[in-house]
């Protein structure tokens, strides 16, 4: 347990330091950014005086209090969730992450899920099946793993996409079919959904998979080396079963790896929701850029940080179950 | 516990060592586990060890790995700090800390051949830069690596001053590494477990060559070894070591010939020996204990065949077996003066009981 | 591709030191030589010069528009003449011609000028940040490695933090802030490298850390070299290819961030003021805003994201290079069949089962040959279980191929020790494992054969003979470890970690009762079937190892260097063990070991191999008491006796020979104190000598010379049989 706590211990240092940037740079930056921004919100139609005001407190300007007690209210205002108000749409920044969120976890989970297991499923077979055919996946998930994720979803909206000049298969805008069907809970719906979600997921997986292939690959030949897959050959096992004792020790350094694999499939998967229109945090956030939103811009780096930070925890606690050794000390 | 040191000097030995360790003590903190998962637990590494490096001899620290041979070595090195117990160079206190003035004075030579040479730099780089720091040879530095190579039968020394080590043989590193050890002219040699990483063959080469070191130039050896047949052939005076502690200290052959610690005769009846007639039956079995905890009393009594009560209790002292042998044992100390009383054991026991029990 | 020294990382390292990587300066130059690497250098090289001289060969420049030329102008529906509303038009970019290469934009801009303009700043970005990020990375990992304790502590966890902060939405709310970060290319690269280093550092960090506690770097220490210097000097240079591989990886995860952050329009756009420089990700951006999928415009936007994902698998591609370089099992991956191919051996590779080549009679000979009932007074006890004749086994294949085993007979028999003797890289591992076909690629074996005879198990099975190099999957499976058993020198590495000593006896035995019972047998306490192999020492992991091979009882037991890596304590006790347990079950024991004292002791018959061949068997105690090989005369002359007088020793001059450059005709000869000018040519072949008790490969014995005194000894085993009691220590008077 004492590792694991350790490990929460760095997550949330890491959450400081992210949310501790996100509130200073706005501050100290030369020549305040913010106030420009704060004079366009207030101009437009959406942003009354009451929502300036807001905006100007959350970032800083125009406020006469020291810099400490902002701070000190700004780490009040997210204890209670408070993350301040969207001038752009006119509502609290957490009310409307929380009706984004489901979109970007659901396509996130999917797609790390099935690009996880495909990926270390090819790989396995690629260090099992060496000098086969398979040895020709290694440039190709080299040049996937080299594209990056918005260029692939351009190609495949013009190959797949309803909205592309070639097959026009797949929905390639939003969430769901916002003419054609009701939200609630009814079968049009989820399946408008689905459907929707099919090239974007698509994309994730495509774009992330070839990362998870190499690693595995590369772990699977250096652990194919060790003795104790050479005894487990000796002893006669079935090919099948040598190589399940390969693979779950190679995963070990892939699972150990996992910060830097999520991160980067969360950053690929904003850009992914921008092409696709779909309406996760990724997309917002580019939205809320455009519309110089800066609160909610914050609010959903926070959140993002904070799902990145607990994807990461949870990769810890997987890998101290599956290795008895990280087990012990835990 | 005092031994070695404080064992008469023979008459060929001067009154001064050039260099003696006194109670030298070492604890480590070591990870438990891995990476950020770890914690930490005490090794009790060194325990109270004395010991003494004669010029123009060559002493052996002989024992099982993790007994803290290395250790030992190391602290005379000064790489590492003694947590108790002090270092003496000529009799007089080594300064703190390793400034470069002792390390022209006390070199090393280490185990691993491979890893002892930096793999992207030449043989050359190897023995001019100790030449350098220590401003030998300022004159002429390529006569001076000719030279050292020399020393160490590396001919002819142009040719392997310009190699890379992974261009040479096991033996050949092995020989660089000790030339680069001899670079600065040092009084003390020590040298860590040198030919366990050689392939047989070669080993005896390197023996003959720290030998020959010892008899040309007076050197003063520590050879660290697992091996006690080895230290037998290259050693004048071996001491044994145990869980930390030393157990035992005479002049090789007389060690050899007549062990007087149940661990030193324990080491020899399992060391290879094709001259014997029958397979040895092991009179003690089990491993060495483990340093976090060690055992209270002397170290090896879980395993002693002949354990008595008051093993268990104390630690026993250094007693001269004969004029220069000496052993950390409570058998050779006179049961009248086993100042603890133990009960249901054979108080009787004496060293010659244990001998005959062997021989 | 050559099969140089890395290739051969696949001979098992024998009792010398443990192959681990070495930093081989010639090897440096030889990096571009595979395939992957020059594939990369090309990309690289073609976009470096893209990068360059792009300014110089673009037709335009990248922010010139001609709104009458460089677009299609479309008339708007309901406009113009007839509908009573103005003319009204729209632009339609131009596709590729001889004019405009890939085309124009929406805009009337050039694509070709602005995909070379923007190559030269994404490159630029990438590498400045990949720069950049490397000098933090060197800077935060080797000090942290090198210094270790509470500085390590303090800049691991800055690394760790840094690492677990997601790097893109930290990026955008950086440059979202600095909205002058898009006219600097400094401030962006600066930013990048800000979100980049933590990854390079931790790995750099390890490598140090590694590298600190190699025996140079004390070496340097305790000579009195001082800290910078070493680092500079002696922990650096080793670093290069792991730096050179963090960097490329760096730049290509810069160039990433700098095309995406681009894209969301944060890196500031050439139009915008101040201007930013044209790159891939603004190219994209323009496109994309500009409706170029929607409008079937690929030559807008597709060229840009190809020059990213090229550029990008040229970066991967060198960085395998490296990382084959770092990690020479990687490059062995997969070559195999295609080297054999040009080679001209074809091979059916399967995994655990080392490859054929070149088998004679394969076709004619059946696999499974009832064996002819014997007289029940022919079939003694040492009765031959497993026969090895003329086994070759290669390294590599073709030219390249180094020639591990070369044409070795040995004979083992039931209930009886056969030591094998010889010093690393002599082929003693190589023979044993190819025996059962354990070994893994390069390894192919090249001729002779191994019989297995399987003696009668119940009534009703008929004893038979396996050739085991013809034999089928099944059939070996089979065979593997019920009847063949191996113990491996390491066995912390030889237990699987992740998993209890219990599960893997699950994998031979039904029911842990059993494997209680075995474990006993091995002096070991069954609780120890819930312990992994971390959790117990070597001795005791080496006891559960045989605790395992003796499980089902087998007929055969290949022990190899079982007790090298032990104290000698631990290693008597175990040596203990395994007779007794030899005697219980009547396994014919295979032990292969570097120190001939210890065979000596042990083994009924030894074999002496040297640079892959087998130079003499005989008898142990003939062999210890009258050896015949000069070989073994020096050998046994390089073990120091625990008795007797102390006399100086002389060993054996030179060194084991390179199996790659092995000297002509008997490879023994340059350390030979006999050697002869026939020894120089001719390869002496293993040869009967004083009956048929013992064989000899040595042209000393062959008549042709006086036999010198001390290898002429009286065999105090005539008839060969038993162990003599009478011991005379040899080489002494």
């Amino acid at each position: 347990m004492r590792a694991l706590l350790r490990r929460l211990g760095v997550y949330l240092l890491a959450a400081w330091v992210a949310l501790t940037v996100s509130f200073l740079l706005p501050r100290v930056v030369p020549g305040n950014p913010v106030a420009g921004a704060v004079a366009r919100a207030s101009q437009s139609g959406n942003c009354n005086s009451q929502c300036v005001e807001a905006i100007e407190a959350q970032l800083g300007f125009n406020v006469h209090t020291s810099l400490w007690d902002q701070y000190v209210q700004y780490w009040g205002n997210l204890g209670h969730g408070n993350l301040g108000q969207s001038w752009s749409e006119n509502a609290s920044v957490s009310s409307l992450i929380i009706s984004y969120l489901p979109w970007t976890l659901g396509l996130l989970l999917i797609a790390t899920a099935v690009s996880f297991i495909a990926g270390t499923a090819v790989g396995v077979l690629m260090a099992w099946r060496r000098g086969s055919w398979l040895d020709w996946v290694l440039p190709v998930a080299t040049f996937f793993s080299a594209l990056p994720y918005f260029f692939l979803a351009l190609v495949l909206v013009l190959i797949l996409g309803k909205t592309g000049t070639m097959l026009k298969v797949f929905p390639s805008l939003f969430g769901y079919d916002i003419y054609g069907v009701t939200p609630g809970l009814n079968g049009p719906y989820i399946a408008s959904i689905i459907g929707h979600a099919i090239l974007p997921a698509v994309t994730v997986v495509l774009a992330s998979t070839a990362g998870f292939i190499l690693a595995m690959r590369n772990n699977m030949i250096t652990t194919m080396d060790e003795d104790f897959v050479l005894v487990a050959q000796a002893k006669g096992l079935p090919a099948r079963r040598v190589i399940w004792y390969a693979a779950r020790n190679a995963l070990l350094p892939v699972i150990a790896n996992f910060t830097v694999a999520i991160s980067l499939v969360v950053a690929g998967q904003i850009l992914v929701e921008i092409v696709f229109n779909y309406p996760g945090i990724g997309f917002h956030l580019y939205d809320a850029l455009g519309k110089l939103d800066y609160s909610l811009v914050q609010g959903i780096f926070v959140v993002i940080t904070l799902v990145v930070l607990a994807a990461n925890l949870l990769a810890d606690v997987v890998y101290v179950l599956i290795d008895p050794r990280a087990r012990q000390m835990a | 516990m005092k031994l070695g040191a404080a064992q008469t000097p023979t008459a060929s030995t001067p009154v001064i060592p050039v260099l003696e360790g006194r109670e030298l003590t070492k604890s480590f903190w070591v990870k438990q586990g891995r990476g950020l998962l770890a914690g930490k637990a005490r090794v009790h590494a060194v325990e109270s060890v004395s010991i003494r490096l004669d010029p123009g001899r060559v002493t052996a620290l002989v024992g099982e790995s993790g007994a803290g041979k290395t250790t030992v070595g190391r602290l005379l090195a000064k790489i590492i700090k003694p947590d108790g117990g002090e270092v003496l160079l000529d009799g007089r206190p080594a300064p703190p800390g390793r400034p470069r003035a002792y390390a022209a004075q006390v070199q090393m030579v280490f185990q691993d051949p491979f890893a002892s040479l930096n793999p992207v730099h030449r043989v050359r780089h190897h023995l001019v830069r100790p030449l350098q720091i220590h401003h030998m040879a300022s004159g002429d530095l390529e006569a001076a690596v000719d030279e050292l190579l020399r020393r160490v039968a590396l001919k002819p020394p142009a040719h392997f001053a310009a190699k890379f080590p992974h261009e040479l043989s096991g033996g050949q590193r092995q020989r660089v590494a000790i030339a680069r050890g001899l670079a600065v002219r040092p009084r003390v040699l020590i040298a860590d477990e040198p030919v366990s990483m050689l392939d047989v063959s070669i080993r005896l080469g390197v023996l003959n060559l720290l030998a020959d070191l010892r008899d040309r130039e007076n050197l003063a050896i520590l050879y660290v070894t697992h091996d006690i047949a080895s230290a037998r052939y290259l050693a004048d005076t071996i001491m044994v070591m145990y869980a930390g502690q030393l157990v035992e200290a005479a002049p090789s052959v007389s060690l050899t010939d007549r062990p007087a610690h149940p661990y030193t005769q324990l080491l020899l009846a399992a060391a290879p020996d094709p001259d014997r007639a029958e397979r040895p039956a092991l009179a003690a079995h089990g491993a060495p204990p483990s340093l976090l905890a060690p055992p209270s009393g002397c170290r090896f009594h879980p395993r002693c065949p002949y354990v008595m009560e008051i093993c268990k209790r104390q630690v026993p002292p250094s007693v001269a077996v004969a004029s220069d042998h000496s052993a950390a044992c409570w058998l050779h100390v006179d049961p009248n003066e086993r100042r603890v009383n133990e009960t249901g054991l054979p108080a009787t026991t004496t060293a010659r009981d244990l001998l005959d029990q062997r021989n | 591709m050559t099969i140089n020294s890395t290739s051969l990382a696949g001979i098992p390292p024998v009792a010398g030191p443990t192959a681990e990587l070495v930093l081989r300066p010639t090897r440096v130059l030889r990096l571009p030589r595979s395939p992957k690497v020059i594939a990369g250098l090309v990309i690289l090289g073609v976009f470096g010069v893209l990068a360059i001289i792009g300014r110089w060969i673009a037709p335009y420049s990248p922010n010139a528009t001609d709104q009458q030329n460089w677009v299609r102008h479309v008339l708007v529906p309901g406009t113009g003449a007839g509908t009573g509303f103005p003319a009204s038009y729209y632009p339609l970019p131009l596709p590729p011609s001889a004019a405009h290469w890939l085309g124009t934009t929406v805009f009337a801009q050039d694509v070709s000028s602005q995909l070379l303009a923007a190559t030269q700043a994404t490159m630029f970005v990438g590498l400045l940040a990949a720069a950049i990020a490397t000098v933090l990375s060197v800077l935060f990992g080797v000090t942290a490695g090198y210094l270790g304790g509470g500085t390590d502590e303090g800049l691991s966890l800055v690394a760790n933090v840094f690492l677990a902060i997601p790097g893109l939405p930290l990026l955008i709310v950086l440059a979202d802030y600095m909205p002058s970060a898009g006219s600097s290319v400094l401030l962006v690269a600066a930013i990048i490298a800000v979100t980049t280093w933590a990854y390079t550092s931790r790995t750099l960090r390890a490598q140090t850390l590694s590298l600190r506690n190699r025996d140079f770097v004390e070496a340097a220490r305790v000579s009195g070299e001082s800290r910078v210097r070493i680092i500079l000097v002696e922990v650096l240079p080793n670093l290069i290819p792991i730096v050179a591989a963090s960097f490329l990886f760096t730049a290509l995860s810069a160039m990433g961030a700098y095309v995406a952050i681009a894209f969301l329009g944060l890196a500031g756009s050439p139009t915008s003021s101040p201007p930013g420089l044209w790159n891939w990700g603004e190219m994209l951006r323009e496109g994309f805003a500009n409706n170029a999928v929607r409008g079937g415009w690929w030559w807008w936007w597709a060229p840009p994201g190809i020059c990213i994902a090229l550029l990008g698998t040229g970066l991967a591609l060198l960085n395998f290079g490296i990382d084959e370089f770092i990690n020479p099992r990687l490059r062995a991956a997969g070559l195999s069949r295609r080297t054999a191919k040009k080679a001209g051996i074809s091979l059916r590779s399967t995994l655990g089962m080392t490859p054929v080549a070149h088998r004679r009679a394969v076709a004619i000979m059946p696999q499974v040959t009832a064996m002819r009932p014997e007289p029940s007074s022919v079939r003694n006890a040492a009765e031959p279980v497993l026969t090895i004749r003329g086994l070759s086994v290669d390294y590599g294949y073709g030219d390249q191929a180094v020639h591990a085993v070369v044409d070795c007979d040995l004979v083992l028999r039931r209930g009886k020790v056969l030591g094998l003797a010889g010093e690393s890289g002599s082929g003693k591992t190589t023979l044993a494992l190819a025996a059962i076909r354990l070994l893994r690629a390069p390894a192919v074996i090249t001729g002779g054969e191994v019989l297995f005879h399987s003696k009668p198990i119940s009534g009703e099975e008929p004893a038979g003979t396996i050739d085991m190099l013809s034999a089928t999957e099944e059939q070996l499976r089979a065979i593997r470890w019920s009847e063949i058993a191996v113990v491996l020198q390491s066995s912390l590495n030889a237990l699987n970690p992740v998993i209890t000593i219990g599960a893997q006896f699950d994998d031979l035995l039904r029911g842990l009762a059993r494997a209680g019972e075995v474990l006993g047998m091995v002096g070991m306490n069954a609780e120890r079937l819930r312990s992994h192999a971390h959790e117990l020492s070597g001795g005791m992991r080496q006891r559960a190892m045989i605790a395992m091979a003796i499980a089902l009882e087998p007929q055969v037991m290949i022990l190899d260097e079982p007790t090298t890596a032990l104290d000698v304590v631990t290693q008597r006790e175990i040596l203990e063990e395994l007779i007794g347990l030899r005697d219980r079950i009547g396994f014919a024991t295979l032990f292969i070991t570097h120190d001939l004292s210890l065979l000596v002791e042990l083994a009924d018959e030894i074999a002496v191999m040297y640079a892959g061949r087998l130079m003499e068997r005989a008898p142990a105690t003939s062999l210890f008491h009258a050896p015949r090989l000069p070989y073994t005369y020096g050998l046994l002359h390089c073990f120091p006796p625990l008795h007797g007088a102390r006399l100086a020793m002389e060993g054996l001059k030179g060194s084991p020979p390179d199996l790659r450059d092995l000297p002509s005709g008997c490879a023994f000869h340059p350390r030979c104190a006999w050697a002869m000018p026939r020894c120089h040519q001719d390869v002496p072949t293993l040869a009967p000598l004083d009956g048929s008790a013992r064989e000899v490969a040595c042209w000393l014995h062959r008549g042709e010379a006086n036999v010198p005194a001390e290898l002429a000894r009286p065999d105090p085993l005539p008839s060969g049989s038993g162990r003599s009691g009478s011991i005379a220590r040899v080489g002494e008077p």
